[in-house]
């Protein structure tokens, strides 16, 4: 490996960290979009030098950016998405019909394959592809209109689609995660998906073990074990070990099972990390400790990870898309803060080191593991 | 800039989007033509936001000068 790219989208710009293959020693590029928020950046599996970018702002709505040179240079792409038909309703956050509103982008996926392939998740809730880079957007609309998306409620940011999972291994089969709907899985590369939330209890719901309506932080997978995923829910951090058809809970021994993040180490598929965050309302680190969590057991026993991580007065959020792993040996794990830092360990989590301090609050956290 | 037709606010806009496509759905929205809410709309000191966007635009604006400002809100975190 010659090198990693880290891509930092935050609140107010996007930034680009390179590092070669040590990890030790950084270059930070950016802001580029100063002052826009960036919700997510992520580059093709297929052609690193390509990257998306979810450009957007109050003013003037959202922008879609792409770039052929590895983040140096960017350009506007197609920022229309229609929703297919009637758009209909959704739940408000009181319970009446609330039309379906597109918001913005908050989640970009390219294809394992194809440069020019992108799914990108969107609020109000919904998966949409590109096939031609970006220029046109098409939404695949068996999701939003498989019969339960009356009942999907958005959660405190939001409705919206947040994660996308596409399995390397099952051609055409996808996950996806949507806030406060739940998982959902499709076995034909988008046509029809079903909902895949058994096992998940969430009391704050009138029916805490509902079909949908659940709030989902984010899931993972390890891409040589697709059929085991992993789920920071609002509370509760869960595993599945069959596609999603059913989950249990693995918190085990962690502080508090809120949080936002979790990976999977990429070397050691039964490695796991979580950020546990003090909720609902505080939504800072127990203790003023910012402590990420490893599993080496697929969940249920957790340790601590504190050696370069702030262990006094740290009142930071970790969302849900600011953390990514590398692909180097040991693995590189990275996360980005509200507060502005971007930590890294380059030894699976040992031990943590900020690679950049004062950012604008990091909304997401890509890494590139570059040839 | 040039128009297809006469100066309203609704010709400019088009006129503007044809001209650089990157700007459509950043002033007003793709589908509904709407001005997006932290927009305003400025000519010869006089705020047009709330005009109908066929409303012919002062005749300093069509004849090239008196600038139409598209202004952002003073807003924000």
């Amino acid at each position: 490996m010659s090198g990693i790219r880290v891509l930092v989208g935050t609140r107010k710009g996007a930034f680009v960290l390179s590092a070669d293959g040590t990890r030790k020693s950084w270059d930070v590029s950016g802001p580029h979009f100063g002052g826009w928020e960036i919700y997510h950046m992520k580059g093709s599996p297929a052609d690193p030098d390509r990257i998306y970018a979810s450009q957007s702002s109050g003013w003037f709505g959202q922008v879609m950016q792409r770039s052929n040179d590895g983040g140096r240079s960017w350009e506007p792409v197609g920022n229309k998405f229609a929703y297919e038909g009637t758009p209909g309703t959704h739940q408000w956050y009181d319970g009446t019909p609330h039309p379906w509103e597109f918001k913005r982008v908050w989640h970009v996926e390219p294809s394992l394959t194809d440069p020019d392939t992108v799914f990108a998740g969107v609020e109000d809730a919904a998966i949409f592809r590109t096939t031609d880079g970006g220029q046109s957007w098409q939404e695949l609309p068996g999701l939003r209109n498989h019969g339960t998306g009356n009942r999907w409620q958005p959660g405190a940011g939001g409705m919206c689609l947040h994660t996308i999972l596409l399995d390397p291994v099952n051609a055409g089969r996808m996950f996806v995660a949507i806030s406060a709907a739940g998982a959902f899985r499709t076995d034909d590369s988008g046509e029809t998906w079903r909902p895949i939330n058994k096992g998940l209890q969430s009391q704050y719901i009138p029916d805490p073990a509902a079909e949908v309506g659940h709030c989902v932080h984010r899931i993972a997978m390890h891409p040589s074990r697709p059929d085991v995923l992993y789920m920071q829910k609002h509370w509760d951090v869960l595993r599945s070990t069959n596609g999603g058809d059913s989950w249990e809970e693995v918190s085990g021994n962690l502080p508090t099972d809120f949080g936002f993040v979790i990976d999977v180490n990429s070397h050691e598929p039964e490695t796991i990390y979580v950020l546990p965050i003090k909720s609902d309302s505080e939504h800072y680190p127990p203790e003023g400790k910012l402590r990420v969590y490893r599993s080496r057991t697929g969940g249920n026993d957790w340790e601590p990870l504190t050696n370069g991580l702030p262990q006094r007065d740290c009142y930071v959020n970790v969302l849900r898309d600011a953390m990514a792993v590398d692909s180097l040996e040991p693995c590189g794990i990275y996360f980005g803060t509200t507060g502005g830092q971007v930590y890294g360990s380059a030894d699976g989590g040992d031990s943590w080191a900020p690679i950049v301090r004062d950012l604008p609050a990091v909304v997401s956290v890509e890494v590139q593991s570059l040839p | 800039m040039q128009l297809d037709s006469q100066a309203t606010v609704c010709s400019v806009l088009d006129a503007i989007e044809r001209d650089f496509p990157v700007l459509r759905g950043t002033i007003r929205d793709h589908e509904t033509r709407r001005r997006r809410p932290f927009l305003r709309f400025f000519a010869c000191g006089e705020d047009l936001s709330h005009d109908a966007v066929d409303t012919p635009l002062p005749e300093a604006v069509g004849a090239g000068a008196e600038p139409f400002m598209v202004i952002g809100a003073i807003a924000g975190g």
